[in-house]
């Protein structure tokens, strides 16, 4: 479980131009289903997802995640949670680019220590899984839309994680290619894992697998969504 | 221990992914980074294999000579001074010596006449010559050498041998006669000589002998080997000083250059970084890949430079710096120089080079992977 309590996020803190991206927030995100995060485009969705996934600090308030305040928690202790607990699928995907499908994949276990030929066989396994298998050797620069996602999704689940966070994960895909994207989470929610994402795309809010659906308008928890 | 090895080589594999990634640019890196140490690595082990040299053929030289001195200037000494230095307690084979300088005005050379020691012996007549003077007069053996004295007269005189090719870096220049023909070209009685030489029985008493030389010729300079060793120390020390005064402003530059290359990370450097965190990686582990960067470049470009350096001095005789180095002559030693490294130059370079480099690549970097992912990436 994930929970927020009177979470602020500021950006340029003291300058001239800044601003609150999420303001007193409380939410709850319950394990082993699907939360989807929807607004308007600025409306803090990504920096809650950050929040989420300890990839920012909040400016006040808390946040605990499996029952463990990790507002305050060193960098180190940070990046550990980060590698065991998330997983990301960023908008824009964010592989590396100039590496192959496998290497992007590989990622997140490069610094761990373990033999390189046991990571090879479990990046191996997801690509197939995904079912892109056949690119593995290719650069990342020469796939397709849904290809990228893939990989970033396989990516994601390298390290086994309890939870994936996407960021607008259907932003750059076609009908077909989202709902196949769907179809993942939907395998992902029953092998009990959590999923947290944000959408504007009616065909992932309004999908019934999705457990949970939070708008969220300037930086706040809408009560009454349109 | 076995983590420890398997995390470096996943992180040298991405490293050496990531530098493939950005080809041009590392390259380029790297050729600016190599010339600068070949440059200073050439200056470093040619002076020293100087100096070594150097060091070397002076061990032969007599340890004592004495020149005297009139208005500050050289003059000829007489063999009377030769008796009066042989009855010194402690000297021993102190022998008159007759050399001088002759200017070629046919090529704008400064030969270097000199008579022998009585053990090489040259035939009145005859002459041996270093191999400068054989290369600017185009003489072989058997072949006649033409010098005109400075009344106009000419005089002929064949070449016997030339010296050998080892000893070039101080018989280039030579022309060695019968003390004859010396004192017939220069004009000199037979009561004088060019200055004297001695060695000392005992070899703890050099300057015991020059002090007592000073008493009893107080017109005279007396010098010793070590005085000898010490002026041809200074002497490439000097040179190369200048030399590496001027490649401190190329070091400088090049510092500079890979600062530049180096601190100021691209967007997409950052986003990297952002993205690396974001997966998992700690701030450390991304140092440690771009130390590893930084050392595969530096060093390698380092030790390629270094070995490229060695192979230009003591394989090519240093041919793109040798006029620098080698002396103010016309006829310029061609010789091969025993190879010699100190390993205090080599760490020295090392220090001087690979730490700004690998210093100037990691702070910038630390920098950025201190901060939130999310605020790299954004």
């Amino acid at each position: 479980m994930i929970v927020f309590e009177n979470v602020t996020k500021t950006y340029n803190e003291g300058a001239e131009n800044a601003f609150n991206a999420i303001l007193n927030l409380d939410l709850t995100i319950n394990s082993r289903e699907i939360t989807v995060l929807r607004g308007p485009s600025g409306s803090g969705k990504t920096t809650l997802l950050t929040l989420i996934g300890g990839m920012a600090r909040p400016t006040s308030g808390r946040i605990h995640v499996a029952e463990r305040e990790v507002t305050s928690l060193p960098e180190r202790f940070l990046t550990k949670m980060r590698q065991d607990t998330f997983g990301f699928v960023f908008q824009s995907f964010n592989l590396i680019k100039g590496l192959s499908v496998l290497d992007n994949v590989m990622l997140p276990l490069t610094p761990l220590g373990r033999p390189r030929n046991q990571i090879r066989k479990e990046a191996y396994a997801l690509l197939e899984r995904l079912h892109i298998q056949s690119k593995a050797h290719n650069l990342v620069e020469t796939l397709s839309g849904g290809e990228a996602q893939r990989t970033a999704i396989a990516r994601a689940l390298i390290n086994n994680p309890p939870v994936l966070i996407a960021d607008e994960p259907t932003a750059n895909l076609d009908t077909g290619l989202s709902y196949a994207f769907m179809d993942i989470i939907k395998e992902l929610k029953d092998q009990g894992k959590t999923v947290v994402m944000t959408s504007h795309d009616p065909l992932v809010w309004k999908s019934e697998i999705v457990d949970q659906v939070i708008s969220v308008r300037d930086g706040k928890i809408e009560s009454n969504p349109t | 221990m076995k983590i420890w090895i398997e995390r470096q080589r996943s992180l040298i594999d991405f490293t050496v992914a990531g530098l493939l990634r950005r080809k041009v640019r590392n390259l380029g890196l790297m050729a600016v980074y190599s010339c600068v140490v070949f440059i200073l690595a050439t200056v470093m082990l040619f002076t020293h294999s100087l100096r070594k040299e150097a060091s070397v053929l002076l061990s032969d030289a007599p340890e004592i000579t004495v020149q005297r001195v009139i208005m500050g200037r050289h003059a000829l000494i007489e063999h009377t001074d030769l008796d009066v230095v042989s009855k010194i307690r402690g000297a021993r084979h102190a022998r008159g010596r007759l050399w001088g300088y002759f200017y070629d005005t046919a090529n704008g050379a400064n030969y270097t006449l000199m008579v022998p020691d009585k053990v090489h012996t040259i035939k009145q007549g005859q002459v041996q010559i270093g191999a400068g003077v054989a290369r600017a007069r185009d003489l072989k053996k058997g072949k006649f050498l033409f010098l005109t004295t400075n009344r106009g007269k000419l005089f002929k005189l064949q070449v016997s041998g030339i010296l050998s090719t080892e000893s070039e870096l101080v018989s280039s220049d030579l022309v060695l006669m019968s003390e004859q023909d010396y004192r017939n070209f220069f004009r000199l009685p037979s009561n004088v000589y060019t200055d004297l030489v001695l060695n000392v029985r005992n070899s703890r008493e050099v300057t015991k002998i020059a002090e007592k030389i000073s008493a009893v010729l107080p017109d005279s300079r007396v010098i010793t080997r070590d005085d000898i060793l010490r002026t041809y120390e200074s002497l490439f020390s000097w040179r190369e000083g200048i030399l590496l005064a001027l490649l401190g402003g190329a070091l400088c530059s090049f510092i500079i250059f890979a600062w530049d290359k180096t601190s100021g990370l691209s967007a997409s450097e950052r986003q990297e970084i952002g993205i690396l965190k974001a997966v998992g990686w700690e701030t450390s582990d991304i140092l440690t890949m771009k130390l590893w960067e930084s050392v595969l470049i530096s060093l390698g470009a380092f030790l390629f430079a270094y070995t490229l350096a060695y192979l230009h001095v003591f394989y090519f005789s240093a041919g793109l710096l040798e006029p620098v180095l080698k002396g103010w002559a016309i006829l310029y030693p061609q010789f091969h120089l025993t190879p010699e490294v100190d390993p205090l130059q080599v760490m020295t370079l090392l220090f001087f080079t690979v730490f700004p480099y690998v210093a100037a690549t990691l702070v910038p970097i630390w920098r950025a992977a201190i901060i939130d992912p999310d605020t790299v990436m954004r």
